[in-house]
């Protein structure tokens, strides 16, 4: 167990990596130095002296490989640079917008695996009768109505039709409600459509018919035996899902204009601040790789079958008793 | 004393399919009453009717199925569902796939007890260890594992511990046992039988292989094609069938008596050979030093000539055809094929050999792709090794249809759309499309009906009379290598236990073992004594 979770640890340290250097790559290998690309714009009364001079000031005038293993090991340390715009050390720059974002994010997932999955039980139970056509048509709505549209619709039914939550800003829990629920329904609709096609298929498993020979209604038959079983792939979306709640949260953020990553990241690529956007890229990643190793931890967990892999399988443990 | 279950003029059907046509029998208190019939027979069908629980697509469309003297056709889901587990119970077919794979098995058990408020909590967990010790299993090392930790045995043990549980008064067993090995098959009957003989339970025991039945039914019935066509005593059915599917599935059921099919000879050149074999699989996380799953053995098969490789799952046999084949590389010892050493033959020299030793495997539902059409599968292995043009391989493809007495337009039609026995016989047909001069046949005819079998085996033997190609044949089944092996060699933990030609290997084993497997065959000759009074 402890082999696997190291394993694991060491797979999400090199992709963070990968994401740091493709990046720097990306912002800095290419032709034209932060510095120069800002000459064109609010730099532009400063001499060719001066520009040099702030070049040297931020590095840029050393040796590619200096400057990445320099920026590497402050990285890892914790110092990811300064804004090129404001100054103000990189860390807390997205730091402070990334608790706004976290919590818009969590809540959002929240209301999308608590919700999708309800969807999902909801149309297996309802097998065959009229509200399972009703609610198997539910996902494929949300997956293919864009968020920013649900948060329109959202604000004009529930901010300005009946003034339930507030429409703009983040003061207080109730101003979370209305972005958290348009951001979780592009998520939970598509965690309700795996989570459906799932149950459909664990339904169909002999298990399933042995355990309704036993006498076993509609809802232990559900809830005790074929959720946990159907969870499986649908544990393995989620987690790749929280990447793209991220970047919805972006998008949500904008239009309930909440203060958060999405509004950094707006201004930062705006002003081409290459050390912002290289911060959030590898937050980014981060958030990613601590999704993918949260699904790897909660998979054996869920199934024995991965968490018994050293486990010897009993051989002789059958009785004498007739 | 008045039926357990009594099924009355039943028909059931799937759509515009009728798989029960106006089926009637009874099953007493205490009785073990067996259904016989091959796949499609609708015996699976009458099996789930007795539960309650036939699928979503299926209507009764006349007759009555009573449960002591409830109609389960006409019972709501609640009285389905008191009835069920309580009343009667299952022994499912496949015991791999039966068990919750997420769920320890001692509350798998005790499950039955709660649903029907019999037992709660420790009580219950209590009275789930006692029933996995009546089915043979020590449960303080079994009740806490979780399924994929037991053999397929002993999830049959768990899976009858929890149909018992509740003391139902009918069990139905839907092929209990087809997915298990022949001692283990035995050891699972005879206690399943002593349990219900022991509680009086009825049994209600549906099988495909007639030998079974009739060893330990007190009644067997026969059904074809949705209808009862014969039932009576076992030694009735057995040895003076009436109808003549039942005197033909009695026929083609391979049984161990009379000579051998095929006179043994250890002569004739050897065409592969294996020279102190070695195989161990690395264990995953290194903590346990595994056994090896081939342990310093000696094969040989010669050319025209079938060698029947015979041991349980779990023998290595299937990593000796692996071997032969060369998809596994042996750990130690020389694999010579005609004459060559090719223990580490790559590239063009491995391609070479490939032409030369093709595969059948077990399952021909899974073996072939579904979406291609029969022309395509047999001409695949012309076209991995460029023969011919694409014209030459059509022409080919149809010349093997026939070869292997498939009809002209199955050419045409995809592999999902064939019967088992048909997508056997492709499979065999793109084997042959190289004209290899080996072939290993894994287990080629275990997935198939008796009499499908016994014409598929038919076809094998004249193929390797007609092209002098050498088997090696790998089976479980000893009745089986008795009509296809000319020599046999029985396996068991990665050793050879005994080797011989077929005739005396099969009539007097040396080995123990051997006696064993031969002892767990089932010989519908030896009826069990009949406990209660047999039914005109």
């Amino acid at each position: 167990m402890t082999r696997y979770v190291l394993g694991r640890l060491g797979q999400a340290l090199l992709v963070v990596w990968a994401a740091y250097t493709i990046t720097f790559a990306v912002l800095y290998v290419l032709p034209g130095d932060p510095v120069s690309l800002m000459a064109g714009t609010n730099l532009g009364f400063l001499t060719t002296a001066q520009l040099d001079e702030l070049r040297h000031e931020y590095g840029f005038d050393r040796p590619l490989v200096v400057q990445y293993l320099i920026r590497l090991g402050a990285a890892v340390v914790g110092d990811w640079g300064h804004s090129i715009v404001s100054s103000r050390p990189v860390v807390d720059v997205v730091g402070e917008a990334l608790v706004s974002t976290v919590q818009l994010t969590a809540v959002g997932l929240a209301v999308a695996i608590v919700g999708g999955t309800t969807v999902a039980l909801a149309t297996v139970w309802t097998k065959r009768r009229w509200p399972a056509q009703l609610l198997a048509l539910l996902p494929p709505l949300g997956v293919a109505v864009p968020a920013f549209w649900f948060g329109l619709l959202l604000i004009q039914w529930f901010a300005f039709g009946i003034p339930l939550f507030p429409a703009f800003g983040a003061q207080g829990p109730a101003s979370l409600v209305l972005p958290a629920v348009s951001l979780a329904i592009p998520t939970g609709a598509t965690i309700a459509q795996l989570l459906t096609r799932s149950l459909d298929a664990t339904l169909a498993e002999p298990y399933i018919q042995t355990i309704r020979a036993r006498g076993a209604g509609t809802g232990r038959v559900l809830l005790r035996h074929a959720l946990r079983n159907a969870a499986l792939p649908t544990v393995t979306m989620t987690g790749l899902i929280v990447g793209g709640l991220l970047s919805g949260a972006v998008v949500v953020e904008t239009v309930f204009s909440r203060p958060g990553l999405g509004r950094v990241v707006a201004q930062a690529v705006e002003q081409q601040d290459v050390a912002v956007v290289q911060g959030v890229v590898v937050l980014a990643s981060i958030v990613f790789v601590l999704a993918g190793l949260a699904v790897d931890l909660l998979y054996p967990v869920l199934d024995p079958r991965i968490r018994a892999a050293g486990r010897r399988p009993v051989r002789s443990a059958l009785g004498g008793a007739a | 004393m008045s039926p357990v279950l009594t099924v009355e003029g039943l028909a059931v059907r799937y759509g515009a399919v009728e798989a029960v046509r106006g089926v009637s029998f009874h099953v007493d208190p205490g009785e073990t009453v067996a259904i016989v019939g091959e796949s499609g027979s609708g015996k699976s069908t009458l099996a789930h009717a007795a539960l309650g629980l036939l699928p979503a697509g299926a209507t009764v469309t006349a007759g009555r199925v009573l449960l002591r003297d409830t109609d389960l056709a006409a019972a709501d889901d609640r009285e389905l569902r008191h009835l069920r587990g309580r009343t009667v119970a299952l022994v499912p077919q496949d015991p791999g796939a039966s068990l919750d794979p997420v769920m320890r098995v001692g509350p798998q058990v005790a499950e039955v007890l709660e649903i029907h408020g019999l037992a709660r909590g420790r009580a219950a967990a209590l009275r789930a260890r006692e029933a996995l010790a009546r089915a043979g299993l020590q449960p303080e090392q079994v009740a806490d594992r979780y399924p994929h930790e037991l053999s397929g045995g002993m999830r049959q043990r768990v899976l009858i511990a929890a149909a018992l549980a509740a003391d139902p008064a009918l069990i139905v067993a839907d092929e209990p046992t087809s997915a298990l090995d022949v001692t283990v098959q035995k050891q699972i009957l005879d206690h399943l039988t002593a349990l219900t003989a022991k509680s009086g339970t009825s049994l209600l025991f549906v099988t495909h292989d007639l030998a079974v039945a009739a060893e330990r039914a007190d009644r067997v019935l026969v059904m074809r094609a949705g209808e009862l066509v014969e039932s009576g005593h076992p030694a009735q059915v057995f040895d003076a069938p009436r109808h003549p599917y039942t005197r033909e599935l009695a026929a083609a059921a391979p049984g161990l008596d009379g000579p051998t099919a095929r006179a043994g000879s250890t002569t004739g050149a050897p065409l592969m050979v294996l020279e102190g074999i070695d195989k161990t699989y690395p264990s995953r996380g290194g903590r346990t030093v595994d056994r090896p799953a081939v342990d310093s053995l000696d094969l040989a098969v010669s050319r025209g000539r079938t060698l029947a490789l015979v041991g349980e799952s779990g023998s290595g046999k299937t990593t000796v055809g692996r071997l032969v084949l060369r998809l596994l590389d042996p750990d130690t010892g020389r694999i010579l094929f005609d004459g060559a050493d090719v223990t580490s033959a790559r590239g063009s020299r491995l391609r070479a050999l490939r032409r030369r030793v093709q595969l059948v495997q077990q399952n021909p539902f899974t073996a072939l792709n579904p979406r291609l059409t029969v022309e395509a599968l047999i001409a695949d292995p012309l076209h991995a090794h460029r023969i011919g043009s694409s014209a030459d391989r059509r022409r080919r493809a149809a010349e093997l249809v026939e070869v292997v007495r498939l009809p002209a337009d199955t050419l045409h039609r995809r592999a999902a759309e064939l019967s088992g026995g048909q997508r056997q016989r492709v499979a065999i047909a793109r084997a042959i499309a190289l004209d290899p001069e080996l072939i290993v046949l894994d287990e080629p005819v275990s997935a198939l009906d008796v009499s499908v079998q016994a014409r598929i085996l038919d076809l094998l033997r004249g193929l390797q009379r007609e092209r002098d190609i050498g088997y090696l044949f790998i089976t479980h089944d000893l009745a089986v290598a008795r009509e296809i092996a000319h020599d046999v060699a029985v396996m068991r933990a990665g050793r050879l236990v005994e080797r011989g030609p077929a005739a005396t290997v099969l009539s007097e084993p040396r080995d123990p073992y051997t006696r064993a497997l031969l002892d767990a065959v089932p010989d519908p000759r030896r009826h069990r004594p009949v406990t209660t009074p047999a039914h005109p």
